[in-house]
């Protein structure tokens, strides 16, 4: 058994193990979930529909033009210890 | 004065049961409060209703990055504000999350997207909860 946190417009929030010490009210109690990714999903009139919310982009994996070279990196560690007490 | 000597151990004996007594009634207790049911699935800003009136702290393991070998459990204060939980090293996953009286409240998972940066992504998935468990008395 497992119990529905809704949101909006019946949208599954997340869904939970119902437990025997836990307060479940104003939470639609079900047998079931749907498949995959239950946040894809609204529970209306006791039935799921499926409504996916839109997917946001995957970050970009960082490029080598994201780091620094070995020289870059030492110069920088030359000029703060240069810099030390001045 | 044999006689006395043991009386009075005897009632040092005794004290020390009751005292110890005492002490294991107030031993900690966890209990589990709320089980994920799909922890694979997307994880929006929510408040997870839990009574918590009775305890003094949470344990809340979230899996990081959607898989279980990247599970961290956090212990936090009810009614200690907002807290990041999460996988705060090189991975920089963490999700804030404040416990009160009432349930816990979830933001959005965050994610810096570089090291030593304060520049951070959101994503439901990130730090998804999968367990709570309720703790009481001494920890």
């Amino acid at each position: 058994m497992y119990a529905l946190n809704l949101g909006d417009g019946g949208r599954i929030l997340s869904a939970c193990v119902v437990l025997s010490i836990g307060n479940y009210e104003g939470m639609p109690q079900v047998e079931s979930l749907p498949d995959g990714d239950i946040s894809d999903y609204k529970y209306l009139d006791g039935e799921y529909v499926y409504d996916p919310l839109p997917k946001p982009e995957p970050m970009p994996e960082p490029t080598a033009d994201n780091y620094v070279t070995y020289d870059e990196l030492a110069a920088a560690i030359r000029e703060g210890v240069d810099s030390y007490g001045k | 004065m044999a006689n006395g000597k043991i009386d009075k151990a005897l009632q040092q004996l005794l004290a020390m049961w009751q005292a110890l007594k005492a002490a294991i009634s107030q031993k900690a207790e966890i209990k589990l409060l709320w089980q994920n049911a799909s922890p694979g699935s997307s994880f929006a800003a929510q408040t997870i209703k839990l009574g918590l009136s009775g305890y003094n702290y949470v344990d809340i393991t979230v899996r990081a990055n959607n898989d279980k070998a990247s599970e961290y459990t956090t212990r936090l204060k009810v009614d200690g504000g907002a807290t990041d939980i999460g996988a705060m090293g090189s991975t920089g996953l963490y999700r804030p999350a404040t416990p009160t009286q009432a349930g816990v409240a979830f933001l959005v998972g965050r994610a810096y997207t570089a090291y030593n940066t304060s520049n951070t992504v959101q994503s439901n998935n990130y730090c998804v909860p999968v367990k709570i468990y309720g703790i009481k008395g001494a920890v």
